[in-house]
């Protein structure tokens, strides 16, 4: 997170917040996910007076979207163009990029029991892929799925990644894992950080990131 | 004097957290071979009086013995074997098989483990025969009308062998007939076969024409046991049940005939009136101490 | 309807089905070579450390599981108790979400946890249950397993709304029950385990005969009514727990089996217990079969399947009863 961010008192969750503490706050804009778990906090303070926005923010392209909506609601245009312009050239030349002929074929592993993936529905299959590698679980159009062992080593990823930073978790030694080949040879790419958490700016950064670590592990 | 089946020797009884005795200071004895009828109001104290004698209940005071053994003491499965009980109610959870509901009464003979032998399946067979519930075997418990389930659930006590049947109010959901080939059932049992009869009841009136010893319970104390003719009398049953009697004979049996309030009391309305007031204060009192109470109360 | 020809048909067939299919695509003659110990190494792999244990195991469970429940339905003389009624299941959630709050590392700690927080409301809803002299009481027993079970529920609320620890609400798809810790371990641990209070309850089974007629006439037919619950009790939470650590919670299976039993068999414990065991282990099997195939590569939990497939037997079965 940014310095700056952190200074930032919380008033609670992102999801289904305590309005009651937003609005002690007398903000002159409250920014929502948009989130049906929201609407409820989005109507209650839109009818004591608050000035509100909700803001998509589950694709990559959401971003550019999101910068322009947000600089205008504070009155930074230009900024906010300037911002989403750098970012979807950032996109286009990481589109763009030469592809590995032969890209790793990855998993995403987000849960181990039961296991759950990251499919094509997902930012962080969008990470993936414009770091040049093939989401194994990327014809599934949910952003993340339940999945068993088996359909997992069926598919047979060269690569596990980790989202949360564990490099060696517990559990990889469960003897029903064994059976995953990049499991038991600990071929894991691990990566933590909010950037792989949810779309923001920074994303491209995380792709650069995220190739540089896909290319060492493939030497 | 034969042996005593029962023997309750100053024996009383008091709920937990009750401020006074439900059975105080019982005395009574079922010797082998009798045939003993237990009687009384409701909430007096017969049920608990059989919860002390079939060892259930452990007596506050006194001694309360079941085959010369604190009754308490005796191991279910051993006492099972010897004293068979039809309880005045009981609802299955879960269906059963008549037959299969009849042969729980071998369970103390074959215990946990050992399989039925050819003779547990005759004793099922002929309890079934003589609790006149053979056409029933093959049905559902839960499809049985009240009647069918109590012949049943006596079946179940007859395949049990047992030395000693006790009925507790176990005629009361049955119609006229069935009611007597019960009471018929038992004297002849105890009367071809030596078993001792234990039959607590409503029925003052049947009862008194099988048994050989009336226990009246009365405010947790027996007040009066011996042979119907002398027990039966009417100060002791209007006192009891506190209503206005007539006793008449029938071949030797004492009868109990309630009279009406209205038009059959020439003579004796004053001193009735202020009995009857008497012994609804004393009822009164109890309805807080006896935990029974309930289930006869629904009964009655 | 013969009993043993159709149970013993339908486990073979369902452990079959559970072997057989997966979301790999594996050919029956592929399955059958590498069962035989044939085949490339990651087909050997898929059947043999992923397909077999975990049918054997989903089986193993489901039967635990049905014979609880018709243990605990006649101990509490309440036909809609379950084995998770107890308090179980909230217990168990308790300790999951709290290991992984706390951080509990190692590859069998949300297990264990589970199972440590299942035995902890074991022993308070037993220490509530017990009245004056030692007396068990079921009517205080059932109210105590709801009341410690919705507490836990609510301090697994809590610990979600209040910890910063990711993944907490993961912990509560374990909960959800499945087979994917399935292992050749797991179904060793579970089934040494569970050998032990399976039998203790099977050998009670006159002894349910008798208590299902209510705790007075059990008296009267020879039951200790008190060691005996006490026993039932213990032996039935012990082996529940130990079906939450290996699959977390999978409703239903305990609930219906047992009655779809009586309703086809009758209520004699000594049959009613090893028949309830092979249907809730064929049922089991067989959902786990089609929860991990029939929409994959998703998976469903297996309890969805349980629910789906059990509910309309099940009322088929409570029609057919009633009339």
């Amino acid at each position: 997170m940014p310095p700056a961010a952190l200074d930032v008192p919380s008033v609670g969750d992102g999801i289904a917040p305590n309005v009651e503490a937003i609005v002690a706050r007398n903000p002159d804009l409250v920014v929502l996910y948009a989130s049906t778990a929201n609407t409820a906090a989005g109507e209650r303070l839109a009818s004591v007076g608050v000035r509100t926005m909700t803001l998509a923010m589950d694709r990559l392209e959401h971003v550019p979207a999101a910068a322009q909506a947000l600089g205008e609601a504070v009155g930074a245009q230009t900024a906010a163009d300037s911002l989403a312009a750098w970012f979807t050239r950032g996109l286009d030349s990481a589109r763009t990029a030469p592809r590995p002929a032969a890209p790793p074929r990855v998993v995403i592993l987000t849960w181990d029991r039961p296991p759950i993936v990251i499919g094509g529905g997902s930012f962080q299959h969008e990470l993936l892929t414009l770091a040049g590698a093939e989401n194994v679980f990327g014809d599934l159009p949910q952003p993340s799925a339940q999945v068993a062992i088996e359909t997992i080593a069926a598919r047979n990823p060269d690569l596990v990644v980790l989202l949360d930073g564990d490099p060696n978790p517990a559990w990889a030694d469960r003897p029903e894992w064994q059976v995953v080949p990049a499991v038991r040879q600990r071929r894991f790419v691990t990566v933590r950080g909010t950037e792989f958490a949810r779309p923001t700016p920074r994303a491209l950064g995380a792709v650069r990131r995220l190739r540089t670590l896909l290319d060492s592990v493939a030497r | 004097m034969g042996d005593l089946i029962f023997e309750a020797r100053g024996a009383s009884y008091r709920y937990p957290g009750a401020r006074v005795d439900a059975l105080a200071d019982v005395h009574l004895a079922v010797p082998a071979g009798a045939l003993v009828g237990i009687v009384g109001p409701n909430g007096c104290g017969k049920t608990t009086l059989l919860g002390l004698l079939l060892g259930t209940r452990r007596p506050t005071a006194g001694t309360a013995l079941a085959l010369g053994r604190p009754a308490s003491e005796w191991r279910r499965r051993d006492l099972a074997r010897r004293v068979a009980v039809v309880a005045q109610r009981e609802e299955p959870t879960f269906p059963l098989r008549v037959r299969d509901a009849v042969s729980l009464g071998r369970y103390p003979h074959v215990g946990p483990y050992r399989p039925f032998a050819e003779a547990d399946h005759a004793a099922v067979q002929a309890a079934l025969e003589r609790a006149d519930a053979l056409h029933l075997a093959d049905r559902w418990t839960q499809t049985l009308s009240g009647g069918e389930w109590q012949r049943v659930r006596i079946a179940r006590a007859l395949a049990q062998a047992p030395e000693v049947l006790v009925l507790d109010e176990a005629t009361a959901n049955l119609d006229l007939r069935h009611e007597m080939e019960t009471f018929e059932l038992v004297t002849d049992l105890v009367r071809s076969q030596g078993l001792t009869g234990v039959l607590v009841t409503h029925h003052v009136n049947l009862v008194a024409r099988f048994v050989d010893v009336l226990a009246v319970i009365d405010g947790g104390h027996v007040v009066a046991a011996g042979p119907p003719a002398e027990v039966l009398r009417r100060d002791i049953v209007e006192r009891v049940f506190a209503w206005p009697v007539e006793i008449t004979d029938w071949r030797g049996v004492p009868q109990i005939v309630p009279l009406m309030k209205r038009g059959e009391m020439a003579g004796r309305a004053e001193e009735q009136r202020g009995n009857a007031a008497a012994r609804q204060h004393e009822q009164g009192a109890q309805h807080g101490r006896d935990g029974q109470r309930g289930s006869e109360d629904q009964r009655g | 309807m013969k009993r043993w020809p159709v149970l013993l048909g339908l486990a073979v067939l369902a452990l079959a089905a559970g072997v057989a299919v997966g979301p790999a695509d594996l050919s029956l003659h592929q399955v059958a070579r590498a069962l035989g110990g044939n085949g490339d190494t990651a087909t050997l792999a898929i059947v043999r450390d992923l397909r077999l244990p975990r049918t054997l195991l989903a089986f193993l469970v489901g039967g635990s599981l049905a014979v609880t429940g018709a243990v605990l339905q006649a101990l509490v003389r309440n036909p809609l108790a379950d084995p998770y009624l107890l308090g179980l299941s909230g217990g168990a959630g308790l300790g999951a979400v709290a290991a992984i709050a706390l951080g509990v590392v190692g590859s069998w700690g949300v297990p264990l946890a589970a199972a440590a927080g299942a035995l902890a409301a074991i022993v308070l809803v037993y220490r509530l249950a017990v009245v004056a002299d030692a007396v068990l009481d079921t009517r205080v027993l059932l109210l105590a397993g709801v009341v410690v079970g919705s507490f836990a529920a609510a301090l697994v609320g809590a610990i979600l709304a209040l910890s910063p620890a990711e993944g907490l609400r993961s912990a509560l798809l374990w909960l959800l029950g499945g087979f994917d810790g399935a292992s050749w371990t797991a179904l060793g641990i579970f089934a040494v385990y569970a050998t032990v209070p399976l039998a203790l309850l099977v050998r009670e089974s006159r002894m349910l005969d008798l208590l299902s007629l209510g705790e007075e006439p059990a008296r009267f037919l020879g039951a200790d009514v008190e060691p005996l619950k006490r026993r039932l009790y213990l032996a039935a939470s012990l082996l529940t727990a130990a079906a939450v650590a290996v699959s977390g919670i999978i409703g239903f299976v305990g609930l219906v089996i047992p009655h779809a039993v009586r309703v086809l068999w009758g209520a004699r414990h000594g049959s009613l217990l090893p028949s309830a065991f092979l249907l809730g282990g064929s049922l089991l099997a067989a959902a786990d079969a089609v929860a991990r195939t029939a929409f994959a590569p998703l998976s469903l939990p297996v309890g969805v399947v349980t629910a789906i497939v059990g509910v309309p037997v099940f009322a088929v079965l409570v029609r057919r009863w009633a009339t």
